[in-house]
């Protein structure tokens, strides 16, 4: 994650039409988005398209980010009720692709279910969706607990809750088949 | 006690690299081009005159309606004046002696309209 001066630094030269600033802002950030919309919709290939969606939206208000500084909070609250947004219309269709029921069911009879990543998406189907945004946050993208109790606006102490019963429930999940590396 | 970071690895969308850096860069191009799009003249004009044309209609809908009513008011009021013109003149042509009940009637019928 990137400083927080130059987060605002960027905001404010992509706010001057800067196209670098763009860039950087989105390379700073889209794995972050994405693991926030891969934590509320279970699907990774819907996840990077909201991931684009709210990025798009977010240069379009960019002039409503009051606090540049804070640009990943802001962004991820985009992405959070993108997500919401898109979860609630797949509902309503109610037309769960083949593949994509494969990631969702852990249960249903998956042709891949072989395949570790499978395994994955079905355990962290199970968490809740706030202990799967503070594990991928945290394992996946790297943040520490102070950057992601400013971003879910939780206490750090919540967020190290969150990520100590989200990895147990996914390991009991898993049966202890993901592997584990140390602490960086 | 386990506490220690899973490895996610097999989630992460950037194993692609080059796809990843694709992505990030049509990400960001699509966004400096909206940009650059909502800075012309047109889409300025165009962003204004959307709320214009929309409080134009909504402002010639309710003067539109209140004329049309107001028009079909008077219309039936006309028609009324011409029904009692029409009776008075009958009762001057025929000689006739209406009763008083009558005439209270139609004229008070006319002074109820005004």
């Amino acid at each position: 994650m990137l400083a927080k001066n130059v987060t605002a630094t960027l905001v404010i030269r992509a706010l001057r039409g800067d196209p670098d600033s763009f860039t950087k802002l989105v390379q700073a950030h889209l794995r972050a988005a994405y693991s926030v919309a891969l934590a509320i919709l279970g699907r990774p290939a819907d996840a990077e398209d909201i991931a684009q969606d709210s990025f798009l939206i977010a240069f379009e208000r960019l002039d409503t980010c009051r606090e540049p500084e804070r640009f990943a909070g802001w962004l991820l609250q985009i992405v959070r009720n993108q997500a919401r947004n898109a979860l609630v219309s797949r509902r309503l269709r109610d037309v769960p692709a083949q593949e994509n029921s494969e990631e969702l069911s852990s249960t249903s009879p998956m042709p891949d279910s072989s395949t570790f990543r499978s395994q994955l998406l079905a355990a962290l189907n199970v968490l809740s969706p706030v202990r799967r945004e503070v594990l991928l946050l945290h394992d996946l993208e790297g943040w520490t607990h102070l950057e992601i109790a400013n971003a879910l606006e939780l206490s750090e102490l919540m967020s190290r809750q969150h990520l100590f019963l989200a990895r147990r429930e996914l390991r009991e999940r898993l049966d202890y088949k993901v592997s584990e590396v140390d602490h960086a | 006690m386990h506490d220690s970071r899973i490895n996610l690895s097999a989630l992460d969308p950037a194993q692609d690299a080059e796809r990843w850096n694709q992505l990030v860069e049509s990400i960001a191009a699509r966004a400096v081009a909206r940009r650059k799009q909502r800075l012309t003249v047109g889409y300025q004009l165009l962003s204004w005159a959307r709320p214009v044309l929309a409080m134009a209609a909504t402002v010639i809908f309710v003067f539109g309606t209140k004329a049309l009513l107001s028009h079909s008011e008077r219309s039936v009021m006309a028609k009324k004046r011409f029904e009692t013109a029409y009776v008075l003149a009958k009762w001057a042509n025929n000689d006739e002696r209406p009763a008083t009940s009558n005439i209270l009637q139609v004229l008070g019928e006319q002074n109820v309209t005004k």
